[in-house]
């Protein structure tokens, strides 16, 4: 039984320290983080999209996922300054978006963008504003 | 199993005997669901073979030296997975098929989470896949029985060591292995709750700034549904009040490794209430934690199909 304790504790000692380091690194037992940090009840809400970009068309959103463009949104989002630094990263999500589209043209733009909502006192207060963050065009 | 050395009172809290039946129903209900998570929320494997400037292996990936997954290494471990667990379901060599489970499940989910994306709700049933092979079972008839009648007095976490008579070798169909591994599952559970309090403290200053904060309206304007966009719209004060009840909940989370009987049925209840809240608003569903919390249930009470029950644990 003795080594069953000591890995009862090691694991919860390595989750402790994940926790106190705030690391995801220690993955399983890294910090658990998932919504610990308090939002602002006067601050901005953003949330990361994509849009893409036909020639002659208007922009057009496009969800995250498997069966999108093949990655969900919460894996960009923690790649962003990779992503601005080198857009090309986004060059497999517009692939996959285009072999999940084939009766279609190709995009010539993936665009990632931000749309931000502000809050007052907890709650929305006006319009969506969408910025973009950085944007592949086709080569 | 039949140990008669007299055990001390702290091992016996730490590691009561627990009935083998019990690990043996729990093996047959986690390894379907690891089919199911493999086959749906973490199936992101096979997709991110095709994302490999994504790849940021965390610490184990590193200190395995995994490289970015490749189309036919995700197949392989995805049909090892499956292999594995229907050969413990069906009850073939169950702790053998298990392991190989454990490990290709692991690579699996370090794969799934060296992408961008860390999971918070694949803990315990990662601790789970690991601690359930190694429990060594009893006769397969011998366990059967003594499990039933067991379970008639067990039921809990704790409780169950007691109600089965505290301490090692408690009954033929009771083992103080059987016991650590639902434990440790049981703390797995518990510690996603209370370990998540560290980083609310940590990231927003203290646990009133995050009670008070506007982070469930900020969720529901993300990723929330119909109803929680309703509720930001119309009802947003109800969201500071659920904050604090969710906090409570993480909080006082280790007393249910204390509770016995209808109070931790009730206890259990309330959690799964809370993942189905999370899963209407937000399309959170926590479902692989949500599972293990089956650990604390007396689910020897359960009776198996005579092939999974009856082969040995």
């Amino acid at each position: 039984m003795a080594w069953r304790g000591l890995v009862v504790l090691l694991c919860v000692g390595v989750l402790s320290v994940g926790g106190l380091t705030r690391s995801n690194d220690l993955f399983p037992f890294g910090v658990l983080d998932q919504f610990s940090s308090g939002t602002d009840p006067d601050g901005e809400v953003v949330n990361t999209c994509l849009q893409g970009i036909r020639e002659g068309g208007e922009p057009f959103d496009i969800g995250f996922g498997r069966r999108t463009v093949g990655i969900e949104r919460a894996d960009v989002e923690n790649n962003l300054p990779a992503i601005e630094a080198d857009p090309q990263l986004l060059a497999p999500l517009a692939a996959e978006y285009d072999r999940r589209h084939p009766d279609q043209e190709p995009l010539d733009a993936l665009v990632l963008c931000q749309r931000i909502t502000q809050l007052q006192n907890g709650i929305a207060h006006g319009e969506d504003e969408v910025i973009e963050v950085t944007r592949w065009e086709a080569p | 199993m039949s140990d008669t050395r007299p055990v001390s009172p702290l091992r016996s809290a730490l590691f009561p005997a627990l009935p083998l039946a019990r690990v043996r129903v729990l093996r047959v209900l986690l390894h379907a669901f690891v089919i199911l998570d493999v086959l749906t929320f973490s199936q992101d494997v096979l997709s991110h073979a095709g994302n490999a400037g994504f790849y940021t292996p965390i610490a184990l990936a590193r200190l395995l030296h995994l490289p970015p997954v490749t189309a036919p290494v995700a197949y392989t471990l995805l049909v090892l997975i499956l292999a594995g667990s229907a050969a413990v379901i069906a009850g073939w060599r169950p702790r053998l098929a298990g392991a190989v489970v454990a490990i290709a499940y692991w690579l699996w989910m370090l794969y799934s989470n060296s992408y961008g994306y860390i999971a918070h709700d694949h803990m315990a049933l990662m601790v789970a896949v690991a601690v359930l092979p190694t429990v060594a079972g009893a006769d397969p008839r011998a366990g059967a029985g003594a499990g039933a009648g067991a379970g008639a007095g067990a039921g809990t976490g704790a409780g169950a060591g007691a109600g089965t008579g505290a301490g090692a070798g408690a009954g033929a169909g009771t083992s103080e292995a059987a016991g650590w591994a639902l434990r440790a599952i049981q703390i797995a559970v518990v510690a996603t709750y209370f370990f998540s309090v560290i980083p609310k403290i940590l990231y927003s200053g203290s646990l009133a700034n995050w009670g008070n904060s506007a982070i469930l309206t900020w969720a529901s304007i993300r990723r929330g549904s119909g109803l929680a966009h309703w509720l930001v719209a119309h009802t947003p004060w109800v969201f500071v009040p659920a904050q604090w009840a969710g906090l409570a909940l993480e909080a006082l989370s280790p007393v249910v490794l204390f509770l016995r009987g209808r109070a931790l049925y009730l206890v259990v209840a309330l959690y799964l209430g809370f993942h189905l809240s999370t899963l209407l608003l937000l399309g959170i569903h926590f479902l692989p934690t949500a599972i293990c919390w089956a650990a604390f249930l007396p689910l020897e009470r359960l009776r198996l199909p005579r092939r999974a029950a009856g082969r040995g644990a």
